[in-house]
């Protein structure tokens, strides 16, 4: 992924950052993650998938991912991943149209 | 046309490892409604029967059972409820914030019990604000 890609959001675990069947543009890392980014990496437990998450601590050269929605985070199982298996950070939601804007 | 253009080609999951709940204390609270209200309704029924001694006695005897039918099933729903927002709910944390959790859960299932086993206003009453309290200290612990 050299350039921009798009995904589809698939969960309801980044509310309200993120919805479930949002349409996201995703550019590729320009630098590492830091704590506080949102990334779409590929999941340690289920490779090649991708999750979405946030950046909830970093740890020499590991990353700790986690959900945002409180109700959801004692749900899942907190991912590490390394800097080469985040592939970008969500920029722009393009859909649903009444939803578009920059994601943070 | 534009739309399958558009449309991404990679998902990436926000899903949870396991299938979750959003929970929701209301289902114990109106089980626990329908409980007291059964109780009205089986007392009612009974003086019914009473009244209708010599005379057909059939319906009044139905809704009697059915209304013990109900006020069983809403008891043992509220029992349910109860324990789910326990078990999978609550947390070390919350337990912190409110040390009485346990004890008022065990009273509450127990509330329950005393009211499948009886018809009892009072009882009945008492269930209603245990699940309340419950109720209460769920909706504190979602104050961010």
């Amino acid at each position: 992924m050299a350039g921009p890609f798009r995904v589809l959001v698939q969960g309801r675990s980044m509310e309200p950052a993120l919805r479930d069947g949002d349409w996201v543009v995703c550019l590729p890392p320009r630098r590492l993650p830091r704590s506080g980014d949102l990334v779409v990496a590929v999941d340690p437990y289920n490779a090649p998938d991708l999750i979405v998450k946030r950046v909830v601590a970093v740890t020499g050269e590991t990353y700790r991912l986690s959900s945002d929605s409180v109700e959801h985070r004692e749900h899942f199982a907190d991912r590490v991943v390394i800097a080469r298996d985040v592939r970008g950070t969500p920029v722009l939601r393009y859909a649903p149209l009444h939803r578009i804007g920059l994601v943070r | 046309m534009f739309k399958r253009l558009l449309a991404p080609r990679l998902v990436a999951r926000a899903h949870c490892d396991v299938p979750c709940g959003i929970y929701d204390p209301s289902t114990a609270k109106i089980a626990a409604d329908t409980v007291a209200k059964m109780v009205e309704k089986i007392v009612g029924f009974e003086k019914e029967i009473t009244a209708a001694a010599g005379g057909s006695q059939v319906n009044a005897r139905n809704n009697l059972v059915r209304s013990i039918q109900v006020k069983e099933e809403h008891a043992e729903r509220v029992k349910h409820e109860i324990l789910i927002l326990w078990g999978d709910y609550f947390k070390p944390e919350h337990l912190a914030k409110h040390p009485t959790l346990h004890d008022t859960v065990w009273k509450a299932v127990k509330l329950a019990s005393k009211n499948k086993q009886n018809v009892d206003a009072a009882a009945a009453t008492e269930l209603q604000a245990a699940v309340k309290t419950i109720s209460d200290i769920f909706w504190d612990t979602k104050k961010a």
